[in-house]
């Protein structure tokens, strides 16, 4: 069997059913489904005001009514967890975005110039790669100040080579395929090449990449957050009330830290699991 | 005598160390035919990528219905005026085709970008899958409901499309079930007498050479050892590699090692 057969059944394999996906694959997608009306409802699920405060209730452990207790302020932690969602998601969501459009821009360009064009983009690429992104962002944000945007451009630029990399890779097997060859001799301009066949030949493996993506972005904003250099208090998110709840702990009073970590945890495994099962069942693993 | 529709002249191509193609011409006449023959890595290939403009010659001249096609083409009225003279089909039909594209998207594609009007797009497609002998309920389909046989009709009908003058069959039935070969092989010569397109078919398959072209060139090593009528260096091979070549070929009796060795 020759490559270019093995490449067909790995094709149409790709249009495959999502019943393909597995129990796993439909539980993490079921979970990402829930998280994500969350966050678009939030505010209108969320039982109190997440930020009504009174002292009376610091710490108090779940009572009728309030089935996940209070806060360190007496604030009620199930609101203050629904509407935080929203913030825990917005952030990953530019995140990915953006470093998706940058990484997947800069792959198709070195992977259809080539030559040294190629070569200094995949340099770059590897350079960027070995800055550890939250490093960059504590950088960043001593240099600009604490705060969500400096957080998600730092970490674009750690994700973004991340991306890149992995896709120049896919997107050079993809330009060099005969049909990319017919269509240049057609007389085709570069951009219809690119754009029209190439870019949606690759969005399988760029949308599974992205998810899994996700999934380290929600971890990753939510771990700057607890550092305090992402999403400042007192917005509610799932970062932040994980680093609020940790003084709290060792009053034996786990149930915030728990909560905003149980979610935090829960969203990264399942964007992880579904982009996984994506690309698996698109063949573009 | 009339003009050559495709001319080129001392032929070379160096990869680093390597010299791929080496002073290689030949002429083909419009509605001719002329067979690259020879084994793989002797460069045959390489010739046809260059005649199309995906390589650029290291040295030599190659002219195309009277103008020079030496370098790649600059900007988008010299690419699709070469595209309208020269046109190739790839080996293999498996990656020739763009996967998400159905057939008729595929050929109409080819024919806005020719600047055919939306209009007259739609009867040409039609006309060119009944040309490549395929019902039209194809144009529908995408190529991986195709088997290799028909994809390689598709390629044959898209390289068609913008009705060039010469086609570039690059090893385009090497991948193909016996069976099937001949079927494409009867289509490609009978596309030829209703068209008068010229071909240049590059093979390593000494019937399939004999079965389409008048003329042929022998290559080894990047550069020509023979050449002349299809039939004449066929059946009596000057060179010796030519006669390897032949000697090569399975037939009634044929010892494996007898041709192996040099």
């Amino acid at each position: 069997m020759s490559v270019a057969q093995v490449a067909t059944i790995v094709r149409t394999r790709r249009r495959s059913r999502l019943s393909h996906l597995g129990v796993i694959g439909w539980l993490a997608l079921a979970v990402i489904v829930v998280f994500m009306f969350v966050a678009a409802f939030g505010e209108a699920l969320a039982p109190y005001d997440p930020n009504a405060i009174d002292i009376a209730y610091s710490n108090v452990g779940p009572i009728p009514g309030h089935p996940l207790g209070f806060d360190e302020l007496g604030r009620d932690l199930l609101s203050r967890l629904l509407v935080g969602a929203r913030s825990s998601f917005v952030g990953p969501l530019a995140l990915v975005a953006l470093s998706t459009v940058a990484g997947t821009t800069l792959a198709l360009i070195a992977a259809w110039r080539r030559g040294w064009t190629d070569a200094t983009l995949s340099a770059g690429f590897d350079i960027a790669f070995a800055f550890p992104g939250i490093l960059l962002a504590i950088l960043l944000a001593t240099l600009f100040g604490a705060g969500m945007a400096v957080a998600v451009i730092a970490l674009t630029l750690a994700y973004t080579p991340a991306l890149g990399r992995l896709l120049r890779a896919t997107a050079l097997r993809e330009t060099g395929m005969e049909y990319v060859k017919a269509f240049r001799v057609m007389g085709y301009s570069d951009f219809r090449i690119v754009v029209r066949h190439v870019l949606p030949n690759l969005m399988p493996f760029i949308i599974a990449q992205a998810i899994v993506m996700f999934g380290y972005a929600t971890l990753d904003l939510g771990g700057l957050s607890f550092l305090g250099l992402g999403v400042q208090p007192p917005t509610a998110d799932w970062g932040v009330m994980v680093a609020a709840g940790a003084p709290a702990l060792l009053q034996g009073y786990p149930m915030q830290t728990l909560a905003a970590g149980t979610c935090l945890v829960l969203a990264a495994v399942a964007f992880g699991v579904l982009g996984d099962r994506l690309a698996r069942m698109w063949g573009v693993e | 005598m009339t003009e050559p529709l495709i001319v080129a002249r001392n032929l070379r191509k160096e990869y680093d160390d390597l010299v791929a193609v080496d002073d290689v011409s030949f002429e083909v006449a419009p509605g001719g035919s002329l067979g690259i023959v020879g084994e793989s890595g002797s460069g045959k290939t390489t010739v046809a990528k260059m005649l199309v403009g995906l390589e650029r010659p290291t040295a030599g001249r190659i002219e195309i219905a009277g103008t020079d096609c030496s370098v790649p083409a600059r900007g988008w009225r010299e690419r699709s005026r070469r595209a309208r003279s020269l046109q190739i089909v790839f080996q293999d039909p498996y990656s020739s085709l763009d996967p998400r594209q159905s057939v008729g998207d595929a050929l109409r594609e080819v024919l806005v970008v020719a600047g055919l009007g939306r209009d007259r797009t739609e009867a040409r497609a039609r006309e060119l899958v009944d040309l490549v002998g395929m019902p039209e309920r194809v144009l529908g389909s995408r190529p991986s409901a195709l088997s290799g046989g028909q994809r390689q009709r598709v390629a044959i009908a898209r390289a068609l499309a913008t009705e060039p003058r010469c086609v570039i069959l690059d090893e385009s039935v090497a991948a193909l079930d016996v069976s099937i070969q001949a079927q494409i092989l009867n289509l490609l010569a009978d596309i030829r007498e209703r068209t008068g397109v010229a071909y240049i078919l590059v093979s390593h398959d000494l019937a399939v050479v004999r079965h389409v072209t008048d003329d042929v060139i022998v290559m080894r090593n990047g550069a020509i050892v023979e050449r002349g009528e299809t039939g004449t260096v066929l059946d009596d091979p000057q060179h010796p590699y030519t006669q390897l070549l032949r000697e090569s070929v399975p037939r009634p009796g044929w010892v494996p090692s007898a041709g192996a060795t040099r």
